[in-house]
Protein backbone atom coordinates (compact mmCIF):
# COMPACT_ATOMS: atom_id res chain seq x y z
CA UNK A 1 0.00 0.00 0.00
CA UNK A 2 1.55 3.23 -0.62
CA UNK A 3 1.33 5.78 1.38
CA UNK A 4 0.25 9.08 1.01
CA UNK A 5 2.84 11.69 3.16
CA UNK A 6 5.37 12.99 1.56
CA UNK A 7 8.97 11.94 0.91
CA UNK A 8 11.53 13.95 2.53
CA UNK A 9 13.64 13.36 0.13
CA UNK A 10 11.19 14.68 -2.85
CA UNK A 11 11.92 18.59 -1.30
CA UNK A 12 12.27 20.72 -4.60
CA UNK A 13 15.88 20.77 -5.60
CA UNK A 14 18.40 23.94 -4.81
CA UNK A 15 18.94 26.00 -7.53
CA UNK A 16 23.03 26.25 -8.94
CA UNK A 17 22.55 30.19 -7.91
CA UNK A 18 21.18 29.50 -4.46
CA UNK A 19 23.56 26.75 -4.01
CA UNK A 20 26.21 29.28 -4.98
CA UNK A 21 24.86 31.97 -2.88
CA UNK A 22 24.09 30.55 0.38
CA UNK A 23 24.77 26.75 -0.29
CA UNK A 24 21.97 24.16 0.39
CA UNK A 25 21.76 25.15 4.00
CA UNK A 26 20.51 28.82 4.38
CA UNK A 27 20.80 28.63 7.81
CA UNK A 28 23.79 26.50 8.30
CA UNK A 29 25.60 29.16 5.90
CA UNK A 30 24.40 32.16 7.79
CA UNK A 31 25.89 30.85 11.29
CA UNK A 32 29.27 29.75 9.21
CA UNK A 33 29.31 33.20 8.08
CA UNK A 34 28.65 34.57 11.53
CA UNK A 35 30.88 32.82 13.33
CA UNK A 36 33.83 33.37 10.72
CA UNK A 37 33.00 37.11 10.64
CA UNK A 38 32.50 37.12 14.26
CA UNK A 39 36.35 35.21 14.29
CA UNK A 40 37.75 37.58 11.94
CA UNK A 41 36.51 40.46 13.23
CA UNK A 42 37.79 39.11 17.12
CA UNK A 43 41.19 38.35 15.83
CA UNK A 44 42.12 41.85 14.37
CA UNK A 45 40.66 43.74 17.35
CA UNK A 46 41.42 41.84 20.14
CA UNK A 47 44.38 39.66 19.82
CA UNK A 48 46.64 41.19 16.43
CA UNK A 49 46.53 44.02 14.27
CA UNK A 50 49.22 44.00 11.18
CA UNK A 51 50.67 47.15 10.78
CA UNK A 52 53.15 48.45 8.13
CA UNK A 53 56.54 49.62 9.78
CA UNK A 54 57.00 53.44 8.10
CA UNK A 55 60.25 55.45 8.89
CA UNK A 56 63.69 54.87 10.34
CA UNK A 57 62.98 55.58 14.18
CA UNK A 58 62.76 51.92 15.07
CA UNK A 59 65.64 51.10 13.16
CA UNK A 60 68.09 48.07 13.55
CA UNK A 61 64.85 46.00 14.88
CA UNK A 62 62.27 47.04 12.52
CA UNK A 63 63.07 48.76 8.67
CA UNK A 64 61.17 51.18 7.33
CA UNK A 65 58.60 49.02 4.84
CA UNK A 66 58.40 46.05 7.23
CA UNK A 67 55.44 44.77 7.68
CA UNK A 68 54.80 42.98 10.92
CA UNK A 69 51.76 42.59 13.71
CA UNK A 70 51.02 43.66 17.25
CA UNK A 71 49.75 41.66 19.57
CA UNK A 72 46.82 42.66 21.77
CA UNK A 73 46.20 39.96 23.49
CA UNK A 74 49.78 39.72 24.76
CA UNK A 75 49.40 43.27 26.68
CA UNK A 76 45.97 42.06 27.65
CA UNK A 77 47.97 39.09 29.32
CA UNK A 78 51.08 40.53 30.75
CA UNK A 79 51.55 44.27 31.91
CA UNK A 80 54.37 46.25 29.86
CA UNK A 81 57.55 45.81 30.88
CA UNK A 82 61.18 47.71 29.94
CA UNK A 83 62.52 46.71 26.56
CA UNK A 84 59.15 45.49 24.72
CA UNK A 85 58.40 47.39 21.45
CA UNK A 86 55.31 49.04 22.02
CA UNK A 87 52.40 49.92 19.70
CA UNK A 88 51.37 53.79 20.43
CA UNK A 89 48.06 55.11 19.25
CA UNK A 90 47.07 58.26 18.37
CA UNK A 91 43.61 59.48 18.15
CA UNK A 92 42.82 55.47 16.50
CA UNK A 93 44.28 52.74 15.42
CA UNK A 94 45.26 54.28 11.76
CA UNK A 95 48.06 55.69 12.53
CA UNK A 96 50.39 54.04 15.47
CA UNK A 97 54.11 55.04 16.94
CA UNK A 98 56.35 52.24 17.41
CA UNK A 99 58.57 52.45 20.31
CA UNK A 100 60.75 50.45 23.21
CA UNK A 101 59.52 51.07 26.76
CA UNK A 102 62.55 52.55 28.49
CA UNK A 103 61.40 53.79 31.54
CA UNK A 104 58.43 52.57 34.02
CA UNK A 105 55.88 53.89 36.20
CA UNK A 106 57.14 55.70 39.07
CA UNK A 107 61.08 55.80 38.12
CA UNK A 108 63.54 58.98 37.75
CA UNK A 109 64.93 58.82 34.74
CA UNK A 110 67.65 61.21 32.28
CA UNK A 111 69.50 60.73 29.26
CA UNK A 112 73.17 62.31 29.55
CA UNK A 113 75.14 62.32 26.46
CA UNK A 114 73.08 59.88 24.50
CA UNK A 115 73.58 57.27 28.31
CA UNK A 116 70.02 56.69 29.99
CA UNK A 117 70.01 56.59 33.47
CA UNK A 118 67.43 55.03 35.22
CA UNK A 119 66.65 55.70 39.22
CA UNK A 120 70.81 56.96 38.67
CA UNK A 121 72.18 53.76 37.30
CA UNK A 122 72.82 53.52 33.74
CA UNK A 123 70.52 51.45 31.47
CA UNK A 124 72.29 48.56 29.36
CA UNK A 125 70.80 48.54 25.63
CA UNK A 126 71.98 46.25 23.96
CA UNK A 127 69.86 46.78 20.41
CA UNK A 128 71.28 49.95 20.53
CA UNK A 129 74.06 50.23 16.77
CA UNK A 130 74.62 54.00 17.54
CA UNK A 131 73.82 56.37 20.38
CA UNK A 132 73.62 60.25 19.39
CA UNK A 133 74.83 62.77 22.23
CA UNK A 134 71.25 62.91 23.52
CA UNK A 135 70.62 65.49 26.46
CA UNK A 136 67.12 64.78 27.88
CA UNK A 137 65.11 66.63 29.73
CA UNK A 138 66.44 70.05 29.36
CA UNK A 139 66.65 71.17 32.12
CA UNK A 140 69.31 68.21 33.53
CA UNK A 141 66.84 67.04 36.15
CA UNK A 142 65.69 63.68 36.64
CA UNK A 143 62.15 63.39 34.98
CA UNK A 144 59.88 61.41 37.43
CA UNK A 145 57.30 58.91 35.19
CA UNK A 146 53.93 59.29 36.50
CA UNK A 147 52.20 56.32 37.60
CA UNK A 148 50.32 55.11 33.97
CA UNK A 149 52.99 56.98 32.03
CA UNK A 150 55.94 54.79 30.06
CA UNK A 151 59.00 56.74 29.06
CA UNK A 152 59.43 55.03 25.18
CA UNK A 153 61.83 55.82 22.52
CA UNK A 154 63.13 54.53 19.07
CA UNK A 155 65.84 52.43 18.83
CA UNK A 156 67.82 54.75 16.37
CA UNK A 157 69.70 56.72 18.66
CA UNK A 158 71.85 57.62 15.79
CA UNK A 159 69.07 60.25 15.14
CA UNK A 160 69.80 64.06 15.99
CA UNK A 161 67.33 64.12 19.05
CA UNK A 162 64.96 67.21 17.31
CA UNK A 163 64.39 64.82 14.80
CA UNK A 164 63.46 61.59 16.69
CA UNK A 165 59.74 61.41 18.59
CA UNK A 166 60.21 60.15 21.91
CA UNK A 167 58.41 60.65 25.82
CA UNK A 168 56.36 59.83 27.75
CA UNK A 169 52.94 57.65 27.11
CA UNK A 170 50.20 57.15 28.83
CA UNK A 171 49.33 53.42 29.80
CA UNK A 172 45.21 54.17 27.61
CA UNK A 173 47.77 54.84 24.43
CA UNK A 174 49.45 51.28 24.67
CA UNK A 175 47.82 49.07 21.66
CA UNK A 176 49.52 46.04 22.21
CA UNK A 177 53.36 44.40 21.67
CA UNK A 178 54.93 44.17 18.10
CA UNK A 179 55.88 41.10 17.14
CA UNK A 180 59.48 40.75 15.37
CA UNK B 1 14.28 28.94 -4.87
CA UNK B 2 13.59 28.23 -1.54
CA UNK B 3 11.56 30.56 0.54
CA UNK B 4 14.61 30.67 3.19
CA UNK B 5 16.73 31.75 0.12
CA UNK B 6 14.40 34.91 0.04
CA UNK B 7 14.13 35.38 3.45
CA UNK B 8 17.73 35.74 3.80
CA UNK B 9 17.99 38.04 0.96
CA UNK B 10 15.36 40.07 2.30
CA UNK B 11 16.73 40.28 5.55
CA UNK B 12 20.12 41.41 3.92
CA UNK B 13 18.44 43.76 2.16
CA UNK B 14 17.01 45.28 5.15
CA UNK B 15 20.06 45.33 7.31
CA UNK B 16 21.93 46.81 4.18
CA UNK B 17 19.56 49.72 4.28
CA UNK B 18 19.47 50.17 8.14
CA UNK B 19 23.20 50.31 8.11
CA UNK B 20 23.63 52.64 4.97
CA UNK B 21 21.43 54.80 6.68
CA UNK B 22 23.05 54.66 10.21
CA UNK B 23 26.04 55.51 8.19
CA UNK B 24 24.68 58.53 5.77
CA UNK B 25 22.24 60.30 7.67
CA UNK B 26 22.83 64.18 8.43
CA UNK B 27 24.47 64.13 12.44
CA UNK B 28 26.38 67.78 13.47
CA UNK B 29 29.41 65.42 13.84
CA UNK B 30 29.26 63.62 10.12
CA UNK B 31 28.92 67.87 8.64
CA UNK B 32 32.03 68.50 11.01
CA UNK B 33 33.88 65.48 9.58
CA UNK B 34 32.72 66.38 6.37
CA UNK B 35 33.78 70.05 6.63
CA UNK B 36 37.18 68.82 8.25
CA UNK B 37 37.47 66.54 5.36
CA UNK B 38 36.97 68.97 2.47
CA UNK B 39 39.97 70.97 4.33
CA UNK B 40 41.96 68.74 3.70
CA UNK B 41 40.97 68.23 0.03
CA UNK B 42 41.68 71.81 -0.53
CA UNK B 43 45.06 71.99 1.51
CA UNK B 44 46.05 68.86 -1.10
CA UNK B 45 47.04 69.61 -4.71
CA UNK B 46 49.10 68.37 -7.70
CA UNK B 47 52.12 68.95 -9.25
CA UNK B 48 51.62 71.36 -12.33
CA UNK B 49 48.20 72.57 -10.91
CA UNK B 50 46.64 75.74 -13.09
CA UNK B 51 46.77 78.93 -11.46
CA UNK B 52 43.41 79.83 -11.05
CA UNK B 53 42.51 76.42 -9.50
CA UNK B 54 45.29 77.06 -6.82
CA UNK B 55 43.67 80.39 -6.05
CA UNK B 56 40.32 79.08 -5.94
CA UNK B 57 41.97 76.30 -3.39
CA UNK B 58 43.40 78.93 -1.37
CA UNK B 59 40.77 80.96 -0.91
CA UNK B 60 38.73 77.87 0.25
CA UNK B 61 40.85 77.01 2.44
CA UNK B 62 41.29 79.80 4.14
CA UNK B 63 37.45 80.48 4.73
CA UNK B 64 36.86 77.40 6.32
CA UNK B 65 38.80 79.02 9.57
CA UNK B 66 36.88 82.06 11.51
CA UNK B 67 38.21 85.85 10.82
CA UNK B 68 39.80 85.67 14.10
CA UNK B 69 41.03 81.95 13.77
CA UNK B 70 44.22 81.07 15.25
CA UNK B 71 46.40 78.29 14.48
CA UNK B 72 49.80 77.19 16.92
CA UNK B 73 51.65 74.78 14.78
CA UNK B 74 54.68 72.28 16.35
CA UNK B 75 56.12 69.25 14.95
CA UNK B 76 58.69 67.27 14.73
CA UNK B 77 61.44 68.99 11.83
CA UNK B 78 59.45 72.74 11.73
CA UNK B 79 60.07 75.38 13.62
CA UNK B 80 56.96 76.46 16.02
CA UNK B 81 54.55 78.35 14.58
CA UNK B 82 51.58 80.89 15.14
CA UNK B 83 49.05 82.11 12.83
CA UNK B 84 46.60 84.93 13.52
CA UNK B 85 44.09 85.50 11.39
CA UNK B 86 42.39 84.91 8.27
CA UNK B 87 44.86 86.49 6.38
CA UNK B 88 47.88 84.96 7.76
CA UNK B 89 46.56 81.84 6.78
CA UNK B 90 45.86 82.40 3.60
CA UNK B 91 49.21 83.39 2.87
CA UNK B 92 50.46 80.60 4.36
CA UNK B 93 48.09 78.49 2.06
CA UNK B 94 49.05 80.42 -0.90
CA UNK B 95 53.09 79.81 0.12
CA UNK B 96 52.23 76.22 0.64
CA UNK B 97 50.58 76.13 -3.04
CA UNK B 98 53.98 76.64 -4.55
CA UNK B 99 55.79 73.94 -3.51
CA UNK B 100 56.79 71.62 -6.58
CA UNK B 101 56.25 68.49 -5.91
CA UNK B 102 52.65 68.71 -4.62
CA UNK B 103 51.06 67.93 -1.90
CA UNK B 104 48.74 64.84 -0.44
CA UNK B 105 47.03 65.56 3.22
CA UNK B 106 44.82 62.58 4.66
CA UNK B 107 43.00 63.05 7.93
CA UNK B 108 42.34 59.68 10.01
CA UNK B 109 40.06 58.68 12.85
CA UNK B 110 38.30 62.02 14.10
CA UNK B 111 36.85 62.23 17.48
CA UNK B 112 34.01 65.29 17.92
CA UNK B 113 32.81 66.52 21.03
CA UNK B 114 30.07 68.63 20.14
CA UNK B 115 29.13 71.68 22.56
CA UNK B 116 26.40 71.75 25.15
CA UNK B 117 24.25 73.83 22.43
CA UNK B 118 25.62 72.34 19.19
CA UNK B 119 27.24 75.09 18.18
CA UNK B 120 30.61 74.43 19.34
CA UNK B 121 32.34 71.41 18.44
CA UNK B 122 36.14 69.87 19.54
CA UNK B 123 37.97 67.20 17.10
CA UNK B 124 40.82 65.57 17.57
CA UNK B 125 42.24 64.10 14.58
CA UNK B 126 45.49 62.18 13.36
CA UNK B 127 46.59 63.84 10.06
CA UNK B 128 49.45 63.10 7.60
CA UNK B 129 50.93 65.32 5.17
CA UNK B 130 53.09 64.17 2.68
CA UNK B 131 55.29 66.63 -0.64
CA UNK B 132 56.22 64.10 -3.86
CA UNK B 133 57.87 61.45 -1.70
CA UNK B 134 58.93 63.46 0.76
CA UNK B 135 56.59 62.62 4.51
CA UNK B 136 56.18 66.50 5.81
CA UNK B 137 54.84 64.79 8.98
CA UNK B 138 53.23 61.36 9.50
CA UNK B 139 50.84 60.67 12.77
CA UNK B 140 50.80 64.27 14.07
CA UNK B 141 47.70 64.49 16.30
CA UNK B 142 45.63 68.52 15.83
CA UNK B 143 42.62 69.32 18.02
CA UNK B 144 40.16 71.51 16.14
CA UNK B 145 38.09 74.12 17.74
CA UNK B 146 35.17 74.64 15.69
CA UNK B 147 31.70 77.24 16.15
CA UNK B 148 28.49 77.45 14.11
CA UNK B 149 28.05 80.32 12.44
CA UNK B 150 24.94 81.19 10.28
CA UNK B 151 24.32 77.45 9.91
CA UNK B 152 28.74 76.71 8.50
CA UNK B 153 30.98 75.21 10.53
CA UNK B 154 34.33 77.42 10.84
CA UNK B 155 37.25 76.55 12.64
CA UNK B 156 38.12 78.95 15.44
CA UNK B 157 41.28 77.13 16.86
CA UNK B 158 43.90 74.74 15.32
CA UNK B 159 46.36 73.01 17.29
CA UNK B 160 49.02 70.63 17.37
CA UNK B 161 49.00 67.80 19.98
CA UNK B 162 51.69 66.13 20.75
CA UNK B 163 51.09 61.88 21.60
CA UNK B 164 54.24 61.75 23.46
CA UNK B 165 55.00 64.11 26.48
CA UNK B 166 58.25 65.71 26.70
Amino acid sequence: MASDSPNPNDRPKASWLQIFLIGRNPKVTAIRLLVTAGLVVGYFRWMALPIQVTGISMEPTYHDGQRTSVSRLSLRLHPPVRGDVMAIRTTGFHNLLLKRIIALPGERVHIRRGQVFINGEPLDEPYLIKKAPWNWPRDLEDELIGPDEFLVIGDNRGMPQDRHEFGIAKRERLVGRANR
Amino acid sequence: MSRGFFRIIGSLMVLGIVGLWVLVRPTESRRITRTLEALAKEASFRPGEGQLRRLARVESFANAFTEDAVIHFETLGIPPAQLSGRDEIRSLAGAIQILQGGMDVQLFDPVVTLGPAEDTARVYLTASASSGKQEAFTAQEFEFRLVRRDGTWRIRELNTVKTLRR
